[in-house]
């Protein structure tokens, strides 16, 4: 079907797609739509949907959900997604499949409500203590806020890892063209089978199976470090080790499957911008523009936020020049791409622009990418 | 068909966002791509309010411009920080008593008093739609289609015959080059 929708909209259309069932949440712009949308659509289709007291709340009733066998599902803005860190982590440790949305808006504390960023990229990968590994994933127009929201449900349920959703205000306010596609096949998570354990998996790459309600299988969840029955073990190097280990493990070594691009340009092209969300749309524009003048130009628009294959950006990015990072935020994925390109033997630079609501327009990018090169080097 | 776009500028309250979203629906169901994007901040009324509407036959690569083809103002409210925009379009049309600031290249129109008149205060974004379609930007009957989803249908149907009558007896349109009507047709004969 073809409908003009919004990102928040197509966001909780993907969600229905996926077969989220279970959604609680807290209003805050420019989140909130997204709670409307399925307050209205879920008990329609025989879901539930909880009008939350507070974002901490929302969370944690979304964990419960989740091992009970929903799909679920919170949407929040920056002041809210700090709130519900806390969750987060929680949900790392006891490895469940919640899919949380985070609207970006600038920040930090009220900021300026409720103006576009993209701010929270590093607070969604590293915002909880511990050693925790998550997947975040960006969607630079509604139709990809729709699929991408598809594929966090996939991801989520086949991990049993949180995955975070982060949009922007622009992508989540503005409306434009939205395919929606009926889904073949949802992924489900493993449900438990007699002699396994719901904290263990022979292998580190496969997520351990989670016991269906009502099947008489108990569940033990705790946040201190468990084995692989989910019996709690304080003392032991051996138990803590192993957990975290295979809690990172099964998010990095998935890599080839988590990690989401697009690239457009030339081949081997001088400049090469690296972007995300609704920058990245600005980027792909200046790119068109700087090759009808005869540089050659190059987009990598990440659809991953983390985990990153930087090897394979470094592969598909080939000897540019100059890279530009263009960020609605003081420089936070340009620290990713420092590792991949040293700034001491390429030049390596931010494009930042945040408040207001004024997006990085394409004719900025395409100035900075000429005097750039203009400079030699 | 070459990318189109329209701005509209107000003060919370007038209703801009809501005419951008009924001129994007109308654009759409014209079977155009649409990219709908607007800024406002926290408050309900009184606060600066931009939306615009990006559409064309192809997909919109990117929908962040500081131009347009067409710029309603509606209130001066803060409306230096959009003074890049109004510099940019080479089309301004400002309403004759809200907006007194940046008026040197703004054409002024009546929108807000001609609602008044008509016992259609708060309505004269819709107002400024039926302009936009006595430009030739829209078609009315595909605003009048968009509005029917909208609530009070026929005061809104008042308000757009309103607009569209002002541009006439204004005779803008021959100061618009472009008809998305007639390039519609144009691109339709190209398809058949």
């Amino acid at each position: 079907m073809r409908r003009l929708l919004s990102g928040n909209e197509a966001i909780a259309e993907g969600a229905l797609a996926a077969g989220c069932n279970f959604f609680a949440g807290y209003p805050i712009t420019p989140s909130s739509e997204i709670m409307h949308y399925m307050a209205r659509e879920l008990p329609k289709r025989g879901g539930v949907f909880i009008q939350a007291e507070d974002e901490l709340a929302a969370v944690n009733m979304v964990i419960g959900a989740s091992l009970a066998g929903a799909k679920a599902m919170t949407a929040t803005s920056g002041p809210g997604f700090s709130l519900m860190q806390e969750g987060i982590g929680y949900a790392v440790m006891v490895e469940a499949p919640i899919i949380v949305v985070n609207v970006m808006r600038v920040g930090p504390a009220t900021g300026q409500a409720t103006k576009p960023a993209q701010g929270d990229i590093m607070q969604a990968r590293w915002g909880r203590h511990g050693d925790q590994y998550l997947v975040s994933l960006a969607p630079s127009t509604p139709q990809e806020s729709f699929e991408l929201t598809i594929e966090a449900f996939n991801i989520a349920e086949e991990l049993r890892v949180p995955v975070m959703l982060l949009i922007d205000e622009f992508i989540a306010h503005g409306r434009e063209i939205v395919v929606s596609k009926r889904i073949a096949a949802k992924y489900r998570r493993t449900v438990m089978g007699e002699g396994e354990e719901p904290f263990n998996s022979m292998n580190p790459k496969i997520a351990p199976p989670l016991p269906e309600l009502g099947s008489g299988k108990y569940l033990l969840i705790t946040g201190s470090t468990h084995d692989g029955r989910g019996y709690r073990d304080v003392h032991n190097f051996e138990t803590h080790f192993n957990l975290v280990r295979r809690l990172k493990d099964k998010v990095v070594l998935n890599l080839d499957k988590l990690f989401m691009y697009e690239v457009h340009g030339d081949e081997e092209p001088d400049v090469l911008f690296i972007s995300y969300g609704s920058t990245a749309r600005s980027a792909k524009e200046a790119v068109n523009i700087l090759r009808s003048r005869g540089v050659k130009a190059k987009l990598i628009r990440l659809k991953t936020l983390w985990p990153i294959d930087i090897e394979l950006i470094k592969r598909l990015g080939g000897n540019p020049r100059a890279v530009i990072v263009p960020e609605q935020n003081l420089g936070q994925l340009i620290i990713d791409v420092e590792r991949i390109y040293n700034p001491f033997e390429h030049r390596v630079m931010g494009y930042n622009k945040v408040g207001g609501g004024i997006p990085i327009y394409s004719s900025e990018l395409v100035e900075e990418a000429l005097k750039v090169l203009s400079c030699g080097g | 068909m070459k990318e189109r776009s329209v701005c509209l500028i107000g003060s919370g309250g007038q209703g801009v966002v809501f005419a951008a979203t009924m001129l994007a629906n109308a654009l759409f169901a014209r079977g155009l791509y649409v990219a709908q994007l607007q800024n406002y901040g926290a408050e309900v009324r009184g606060g600066s309010v931009m939306a615009y509407v990006v559409f064309s036959e192809s997909e919109v690569v990117n929908p962040f411009i500081n131009s347009f083809d067409v710029l309603i103002v509606l209130h001066d409210f803060n409306v230096s920080s959009w003074a890049k925009y109004l510099k940019y379009t080479d089309l301004v049309i400002a309403d004759d008593l809200l907006v007194s600031k940046y008026l040197h290249r703004a054409i002024k129109a009546p929108l807000f008093r001609k609602a008044l008149e008509g016992g259609l205060a708060g309505r004269e974004s819709v107002v400024a739609l039926g302009f936009l379609a006595g430009l030739n930007v829209v078609g009315k009957d595909d605003l009048k289609n968009a509005l029917m989803d909208a609530r009070d249908f026929e005061q809104n149907v008042k308000a757009l015959e309103i607009g569209y009558e002002l541009a006439l007896q204004m005779r803008l349109r021959e100061l618009q080059e472009f008809s998305s009507e007639k390039a519609l047709s144009d691109s339709r004969e190209r398809r058949a």
